[in-house]
């Protein structure tokens, strides 16, 4: 046992000296090519629905706050650090008739937290480090409340909501 | 509005890695005073009085090994497809979008004309109109940009910028240029300019975009390009080389605890140990990389190019140039300058020269001492092995010998 154990030790060291010490010397005479190109800076923002092209919140009642039947996955690449905000420039429209778009909130779960959509840009993630593999995925879920003063006449409502994604310094 | 909680996490940077390890960046300055002008220079130093030299100065230049190679290549091969795999997981609509250049910064004088080459790309599956928009860039207090419509302010650069076209549709995987002009405007005052625009994408109505009932919100996408412009003739810059541990670290929103003090340690290691030892323990058979600290202490952004040459004796053995990011006026930044070939062990020099636009660029010259790991372990393992053969015969002799009681 003592024997086999030191005769592992003495072709393990070998090896490794070999390994170590032949490869230095191969590296000498090695030669190089050089490669030449500029990598530009670049982001890329997508956004996925886990269903059908909007986020439908389907008929609402009044006061009842309603999750809408599906989220939105937002994927950000980007070779430099970068801001992700986003900009609710109007509000919920049918016509001639509207819902303030501050009804609705967005939040990282379907059970909340919730936060309240505001009309001027919001920032989400700041100086986020730039994106390694498959980029960054956010999670979004949608509630929306409506109230007794908001027309019900109006038929369908549709609304937009912009995300932005801008190179951080 | 309905109740507002507390934001929902934002992820900030976290400052700096750590505290600019003691003594300060006082010693880095002393040496700075001593050299030529624009020219750091390490102190000579020996690896049994490497403990004395202050830290600083240490971290301000190190060399270490971190692994590349089959790792990130597959890396990013995996974000090319991206947004494939993206699409494909998802069950409803993928729009995607992306723009590049999305930072850049260029010298212009007043009434000069600059034109940018830029290209949006589409990914996803779902096809979207796209509208370009001119934007000033105002620099926040986090080290961010608010972008904001021109307005007549002097320092209001969104309106020296055209870009077309200006509205397009993409179909997925499809990819459109666009040409961006910037004018500065004459009598414009030096100094320094933010100018950007984005490109909007709006999905194209599908058949179930337009519900006829219900409420829905549909969700558009945008990608921004920041330009900074210095205007001006002849602007002064300066730089300088600072400590490594001076240098904030932006830190993933993913990052675990284990992961940040991981980080931490690799920053500790990186700034103080490898330059304390002036010895590369690491180096062997990676790929070698001199971290090269740099803050701007000037008015106007700097773009750095830095050449690292390394030597063996008088005998250069390789030499790599790279171009930093653009650090804007009081910002600071590691420039990683690669040596994708470096020998496995030996002992070097390395020479490096910063161009940041300054009067002189800066210099710094540092020995390193590549130490041959995988050798060093297999010869001390022979050793160890010769050694317990040896200890081992006497005491079964010895035994053998012993009289039958």
């Amino acid at each position: 046992m003592r024997k086999s154990f030191a005769g592992l030790m003495l072709v393990v060291g070998l090896i490794l000296a070999a390994v170590g010490f032949s490869a230095g010397a191969g590296a000498a005479t090695t030669g190089s090519v050089s490669f030449t190109f500029t990598l530009l800076t670049h982001q890329e923002l997508t956004i996925a629905y886990s269903s059908g092209s909007a986020v439908s919140f389907g008929n609402v009642d009044p006061e009842v706050p309603t999750v809408a039947a599906n989220y939105v996955t937002i994927n950000v690449k980007s070779n430099k650090p970068y801001d992700l905000r986003y900009n609710a420039p109007g509000d919920f429209t049918s016509g001639t008739s509207t819902i303030p778009i501050t009804r609705m909130d967005w939040g990282t779960a379907g059970t909340g937290p919730w936060t309240a959509f505001t009309s001027s840009q919001t920032t989400v993630v700041t100086n986020h480090a730039k994106s390694t593999g498959l980029g960054d995925n956010f999670n979004y879920y949608y509630r929306l409340t409506c109230q007794y003063e908001d027309d019900p006449t109006g038929g369908a409502y549709t609304g937009t909501v912009e995300y932005e994604v801008i190179p951080h310094s | 509005m309905t109740g507002v909680l507390p934001p929902l996490p934002v992820f900030a940077n976290d400052g700096r890695s750590k505290a600019p390890p003691a003594g300060g960046p006082a010693p880095v300055d002393r040496d700075r005073r001593r050299a030529p002008a624009g020219v750091f220079r390490f102190p000579p130093r020996r690896a049994v009085t490497a403990a004395r030299v202050t830290a600083a100065t240490a971290a301000a230049l190190v060399a270490v090994v971190l692994p590349l190679g089959p790792l990130a290549q597959d890396a990013s091969l995996s974000a090319a497809s991206a947004g494939q795999e993206a699409a494909q997981a998802a069950q409803g609509a993928v729009l995607s979008v992306g723009l590049s250049p999305v930072l850049t910064a260029e010298d212009l004088r007043p009434g000069e004309t600059f034109t940018l080459a830029a290209h949006v790309s589409s990914g996803g599956n779902q096809p979207f109109h796209a509208q370009v928009r001119v934007r000033t860039a105002v620099l926040n207090t986090d080290g961010g940009f608010d972008l904001e419509d021109p307005g007549p302010e002097l320092w209001s650069a969104g309106g020296w910028l055209s870009v077309e076209p200006s509205e397009f549709d993409l179909a997925p995987n499809e990819r459109r240029d666009l040409t961006v002009t910037v004018k500065v405007p004459e009598g414009t005052p030096d100094g320094e300019y933010f100018a950007a625009f984005s490109v909007t994408a709006a999905p194209t109505a599908g058949p179930d975009s337009d519900p006829t009932s219900g409420i829905s919100a549909r969700l558009s996408g945008s990608v921004a390009s920041v330009i900074c412009i210095a205007v001006g003739q002849g602007i002064p810059r300066s730089a300088r080389l600072v400590p490594y541990g001076d240098v904030p670290r932006r830190v993933g929103p993913g990052e675990t605890f284990l992961g940040r003090l991981g980080r931490g340690l690799e920053h500790w290691w990186l700034s103080l140990v490898i330059g304390d030892r002036n010895v590369a323990l690491l180096a062997e058979g990676g790929v070698f990389r001199v971290f090269a600290p740099l803050a701007n202490t000037g008015r106007v952004h700097i773009q750095p190019r830095v050449t690292a040459v390394f030597k063996r004796g008088d005998t250069v053995v390789g030499t790599s140039v790279v171009t930093g990011d653009i650090i804007l006026p009081g910002d600071k930044k590691v420039v990683e300058v690669p040596w994708p070939t470096a020998p496995l062990y030996g002992r070097y020099s390395l020479e490096l020269k910063v161009e940041y636009g300054g009067p002189e660029p800066l210099t710094a010259v540092r020995d390193f001492l590549i130490l041959p790991v995988k050798g060093i372990l297999g010869l001390t393992a022979v050793a160890f092995g010769l050694g317990y053969l040896a200890a081992g015969r006497p005491r079964r002799r010895t035994a053998a010998r012993r009289p039958a009681a």
